[in-house]
């Protein structure tokens, strides 16, 4: 597996430290992943709208 | 589980060292995913990213005794809301509105950005229904909880390698289901 899907976790800032490092080097070389991020930014930005008790009450319903 | 499963506010007493090794742990485990996500937020400016980050990890130190982390718990999306947060009041501060405009009348409408805000909740919350339990659990573990890939996967019993596949398909679908919706173009 290629680096390319890390963008993902890194979008959510979900990635670890290390892993975080690791992904911002891939990201400075790569021609795809930062249209990407941009991409799946757009959507994490939607997302911080959602509280954790929304879905939570959505879970139990 | 209850909603008290995330960080709950609870009056704790930390002594000034164990405030100290609090707020090293924070930056240590956040500071790097915080900036990537307060990035997005900044449109990639990453001077004012790493303001929004440093705030908002003084605003959790400041509030070291009400902050409480449950076992197998993240503060990650307490921090989360707060950056977003500071991102939308320094937004608001840099575009101060006309002074002409009555406050009063002002005050009993909901602001803009407030309507803005539950309209894009319930957009998010029908895709979130629509791209089925796999990968909305994904998202669940990673961003509402707040855990990293490797504490995905110990919860939801996957590889580490499929967590990170599937927050990547789960993220693309999320952002299907957005542009069918008419919210992303």
């Amino acid at each position: 597996m290629t680096a390319h899907v890390e963008v993902g976790a890194y979008a959510l800032g979900s990635l670890s430290a290390d892993d975080t490092e690791d992904f911002e080097g891939h990201l400075d070389r790569c021609p795809t992943c930062p249209a990407e991020l941009e991409w799946l930014a757009q959507v994490v930005r939607l997302m911080t709208t959602v509280t954790y008790s929304d879905v939570m009450l959505a879970e139990a319903s | 589980m209850s909603a008290s499963a995330v960080a709950t506010i609870e009056p704790a007493t930390r002594t000034p060292r164990e405030r100290d090794e609090l707020i090293r742990s924070l930056y240590a485990e956040h500071a790097g995913p915080l900036l990537a996500f307060t990035l997005g937020l900044t449109g990639g400016d990453r001077h004012r990213a790493e303001d929004v980050v440093q705030e908002t990890l003084v605003r959790a130190w400041r509030n070291a005794d009400k902050l409480h982390i449950e076992e197998g718990t993240s503060l990650r999306p307490w921090l989360v809301a707060v950056a977003r947060r500071i991102v939308i009041d320094n937004h608001r501060r840099r575009k101060a509105r006309p002074t002409e405009v009555d406050d009063a009348v002002l005050a009993t409408l909901p602001a803009p950005d407030e309507i803005e805000r539950i309209t894009s909740s319930v957009a998010v919350q029908r895709a979130l229904r629509a791209i089925g339990p796999a990968h909305r659990e994904v998202l669940f573990e990673m961003y509402f909880r707040g855990g990293n890939g490797e504490q995905a996967a110990a919860a939801l019993k996957v590889p580490v390698g499929t967590i990170k596949s599937r927050v990547y398909r789960a993220l693309r679908m999320l952002r299907a289901e957005l542009e069918s919706q008419g919210v992303l173009t």
